[in-house]
């Protein structure tokens, strides 16, 4: 029950940091970087529109958290280097998007933020901004000017406090770069399918972790997935709305008290379990997880 | 259009949970080991299936009633998919005209059989007004390559059709722009925008002249078709913003004039890349790319719509050829585009029959998302909207009656 506890109190101090508002994010001005003239266009973006910048990929953002969009383009003859803000509604929500966006990162150390960098594009997250550092040529010649560009918007953001949201989810076998954060339909949909809409009831509001581990055996990797809600009884109703609704392509093999085992659409296993105030599920397990036990009495 | 229900595909292609399992998507391993189900729950799970989540109805029972004519999809080579492939296609990220033509034509005789002038007559009439649709988003990235559309276009010309009846089109002018379509790079051809967009409007400056006019329509609203419409019971959202990109916010997505009234038939090209665990290609280059008002169609409808609206007379008997540009492809982060997630993948797609050449590119995505650890959701809906083209008779969505050739 400690550990729930402890996942729930860290998942709202890590929502409640500190970062940048839209009045301190400032922009490069024109020869901030030698050579590299702001265009006057500046595009801006709000939750209500924002498919019009990304039509079809709004929805994981909306639900993270997305806040606004700024859009800037920068010149330097015919090179073109384009920045876009995405300020997110906390520090925990812009790490969100992040880490759905930045594949398996390959920093660069000139950027002084968290990033993923290539020679069209660099993805860092900083406070409350995801930033992407956009090159269309994809020059290599222009990695300067796109760290150059990077580093003068950087300063006007705060970092955040230290955090580790992963912190409850187990560390042994856990694979490095596969740590995500779910809030809803979307940000799950991407891992698994357990049911329609938002199964876990997380409401754009409450945040998962999630995880994949290397298993013996098996080329899939397991994935976990920890949701810790507000207090037992929200947990005992998401976790009924669940079973009640759980998706066609699973069928369900066993269930005791607040576990529930059941077989995949690719004829993999996976568990999902209420203790407490969480709900933990696991999926892609390659392997029946063994007949289960009555769910302890802590309720 | 006129229409007098909106039932929707609920009926026909919802799969209860037991029935998946009894139509063999699982095979031996769903073989109905429940085990010590309380009553409850079980009860609780009958109510669940006796009363799925109602889906968001549309016009489309009032589409499918109209006649198909020859050219109708899934057009002359039903599940038909062939795969070009040279790894002298590109050279320093640029396409390679040559090469890329040569893979063309290699496409074309391996679909048909026949060289380019012995296949044009089987799409195409001299007379004819072809629209090609290209996707301008991730220029220079992820975008339709120019060389592509070169060689569609001087086959064209080679046949007979006039420049000026060869319409190079999307949805936004801006962005044909911005992907290089414009005047200069292809003089005598039309290039058209369906709607235009003020991308730096700002609702707190208040000046809306640049997309309104003054009796409050948008200046595009006669660019769309007010009797032709796919119909959603969902409301656009109602405020400027939305407006000004999606030209009107009821329950009706107008197709472009350009595709009702002009067009006689259409070339569709589109990109080798994600949206999700989904894939954003044939169908949804021309299922989000025909029609404004889109943003509503999202989250209550999403794959949906790239069947339902290929169902309209307007592209389902005008749409003779689709070739997705894979000279690079991206597997995550789509549909916009994400660098990191790129990659040259040196291969052009042909065929008829876009349902079936969405479901070989599917498959191909997730191997190449799995080779690169990427997480896979291969749930059976993701791919669902192809197997409803399928039923709707608009294509081939079953593997095994699909054809994948590799010229």
């Amino acid at each position: 029950m400690l550990k729930w506890i402890a996942a729930l109190c860290l998942l709202l101090a890590c929502s409640a940091a500190g970062g940048a508002s839209a009045a301190t994010v400032r922009l490069p001005e024109s020869g901030a970087v030698p050579g590299w003239e702001r265009q006057e266009r500046l595009r801006r973006f709000t939750a209500a529109d924002l498919y019009g910048h990304i039509n079809g990929g709004a929805e994981l953002f909306l639900e993270l958290g997305f806040e606004e969009l700024l859009v800037q383009a920068y010149h330097d003859g015919e090179r073109e280097i384009a920045l876009e803000i995405y300020r997110m509604e906390s520090p925990l929500a812009a790490l969100a998007i992040y880490l759905f966006k930045c594949g398996q990162e390959t920093p660069w150390p000139e950027i002084g933020a968290r990033n993923s960098s290539g020679r069209f594009q660099s993805t860092l997250v900083r406070g409350d901004c995801f930033v992407l550092v956009n090159s269309f040529s994809g020059d290599r010649a222009l990695r300067p000017a796109m760290t150059g560009l990077a580093g003068k918007l950087l300063a006007s953001i705060p970092p955040a406090d230290p955090m580790d949201p992963f912190s409850e989810l187990p560390a042994a076998g856990r694979i490095a770069g596969s740590e995500r954060l779910i809030r809803g339909e979307y940000s799950l949909q991407s891992l698994y399918t357990l049911g329609p809409g938002d199964v876990l009831q997380l409401g754009g509001k409450l945040f998962g972790v999630a995880a994949d581990y290397q298993t013996a055996g098996s080329e899939v990797p397991e994935t976990r997935i920890l949701v810790t809600y507000p207090d037992v009884e929200r947990a005992k109703a998401v976790f009924a709305h669940l079973r009640s609704v759980l998706d066609p392509a699973l069928e369900p093999l066993e269930t005791r008290g607040h576990r529930l085992v059941f077989n995949d659409f690719a004829g993999r296993f996976g568990m999902a379990v209420q203790e407490g105030p969480g709900i933990e599920v696991r999926v892609n397990l390659a392997g029946h997880p063994g007949k289960i036990a009555d769910a302890p009495v802590e309720q | 259009m006129k229409f007098t229900s909106y039932r929707s595909m609920e009926s026909r292609f919802r799969v209860s949970r037991r029935d998946f399992f009894r139509l063999g998507g699982m095979g031996a391993v769903g073989a109905g080991l429940v085990l010590g189900r309380p009553p409850v729950w079980a009860e609780e799970e009958k109510k669940d299936e006796q009363t799925p989540p109602p889906r968001t109805k549309t016009n489309i029972d009032d589409v499918i009633k109209i006649p198909r004519t020859e050219h109708s999809l899934p057009g002359r080579f039903p599940g038909r998919v062939v795969e070009i492939h040279d790894p002298k296609s590109m050279a320093d990220d640029q396409p390679v005209p040559a090469v890329v033509q040569a893979m063309f034509e290699r496409g074309i005789k391996g679909l048909t059989g026949k060289d380019l002038k012995g296949s044009f007559p089987l799409f195409f009439d001299p007379g004819d007004v072809v629209g090609i649709k290209v996707n301008p988003v991730g220029p220079g990235l992820i975008s339709t390559r120019l060389e592509v559309v070169d060689a569609v276009v001087a086959w064209l010309k080679a046949g007979g059709v006039k420049p000026q009846n060869i319409i190079i089109w999307d949805r936004f002018d801006y962005m044909l722009a911005d992907a290089g379509f414009t005047p200069e790079r292809y003089p005598g051809l039309g290039l058209e925008g369906l709607q235009t967009m003020d991308e730096s409007y700002d609702p707190e400056k208040g000046d809306s002249s640049t997309w309104l006019d003054k009796q409050g329509r948008h200046l595009s609203r006669d660019n769309f078709d007010d009797k032709v419409f796919y119909w959603a019971d969902v409301d656009g959202p109602k405020d400027e913003m939305y407006l000004n990109q999606h030209v009107v916010n009821d329950k009706h997505s107008y197709f472009g004039t350009l595709l009702t009234k002009k067009l006689t038939k259409i070339v569709n090209v589109p990109v080798f890349k994600n949206t999700g665990n989904g894939i954003s290609m044939a169908t949804k280059n021309l299922g989000y790319g025909a029609i404004c008002n889109t943003g509503r169609l999202h989250q209550p409808l999403f794959f949906d719509v790239c069947t339902e609206v290929l169902a309209f007379p307007a592209i389902r008997d005008k749409l003779v050829l689709n070739i997705t540009d894979g000279l690079r492809g991206q597997y995550d982060g789509g549909p916009m585009p994400a660098a990191q997630f790129t990659w040259q993948y040196d291969r052009l797609f042909m065929a008829s029959d876009p349902f079936a050449l969405d479901l070989v590119c599917h498959d191909l995505l997730v191997e190449k998302r799995k080779a690169m650890k990427v997480k896979v959701n291969e749930h059976p809906k993701y791919t669902e909207y192809l197997r409803d083209g399928e039923k709707l008779g608009l294509g081939v969505a079953d593997p095994g009656k699909i054809t994948h050739l590799k010229a």
